[in-house]
């Protein structure tokens, strides 16, 4: 098991093998555009470790990035409904720390789950 | 330990969710985060706020909690809700659902609180500063260069 670095010219030419070292080889292939890490390709088991080591949290924003983009676009989230989602916590939040509140401005809060 | 000639800035909830969610490093609401990690500002953030972030990430996004919580970690300092009592104080100057928000950054004596509905919120002046991540990575920069220039006379 090693690790890769390749251009994203050189991902798109060679994804097949690349797939294969990372599946079956178990290696981990980060892709560079201009000489900077933008996407990293790993062993779908081992998928945990971006977020696993804190000291390298802020190092892996960029790498994380690439990912969440990958996942809320086949997730097919909109930020409206996230908006919505934050809302529905906006109101759990007053109705469990601040009732009075919720009861007197937001009575469907006092009464109702998020 | 409070950190002292610093500009205290108040994030809401869907700051937080931005920067986890970042689709790249230049998105204001991680710059702003990163700022805070640099020193170059101090972030604040009540429990509540990053309760719901957490949550509503837990319901989307599952795989990025833990990077929310290193964010945090890095850069924000995490400070108590406020007392319902504030929000009474200041429930005709926001939406009722904000309301918490802006007693939170009053209660944090912030200088800006940073979200992206700025609409909701009207706020005499004097009391908090509220503005959109873009706004304030953008107001930075120009203090920065106003600050640092070389005047050419």
């Amino acid at each position: 098991m090693g690790t890769l670095r390749v251009g994203a010219e050189q991902f798109r030419r060679e994804l097949t093998e690349l797939l294969n070292r990372v599946g079956y080889g178990g290696d981990e292939v980060i892709v560079e555009r201009n000489g900077r890490p933008i996407a990293v390709l790993r062993p779908y088991a081992r998928r945990e470790e971006a977020t696993a080591a804190p000291q390298e949290a802020v190092e892996q924003v960029p790498v994380l990035a690439a990912q969440i983009e990958a996942g809320r676009e086949e997730a097919g989230l909109a930020y409206e409904a996230l908006a919505r989602q934050l809302q529905a916590e906006r109101l759990r939040t007053l109705r469990e720390k601040y009732p009075d509140f919720a009861a007197e401005f937001a009575p469907d809060a006092a009464s109702k789950p998020a | 330990m409070q950190p002292q000639n610093l500009l205290r800035v108040y994030v809401d909830a869907d700051v937080l969710f931005r920067a986890a969610t970042a689709s790249h490093e230049y998105t204001a609401a991680l710059v702003l985060l990163r700022m805070a990690e640099f020193t170059l500002l101090d972030v604040v953030s009540a429990a509540y706020t990053v309760e719901e972030a957490l949550r509503a990430l837990r319901a989307y996004l599952p795989d990025q909690a833990p990077l929310l919580l290193h964010l945090v970690g890095r850069s924000i300092r995490v400070v108590d809700d406020p007392p319902p009592s504030l929000l009474q104080a200041y429930k005709t100057q926001a939406h009722w659902k904000d309301v918490i928000n802006l007693a939170a950054a009053v209660d944090a004596q912030a200088h800006v609180l940073v979200t992206y509905n700025v609409r909701d919120y009207r706020p005499p002046p004097g009391v908090v500063r509220v503005m959109t991540p873009g706004e304030l990575v953008a107001a930075s920069r120009e203090a920065v260069y106003l600050a640092m220039r070389v005047s050419p006379d």
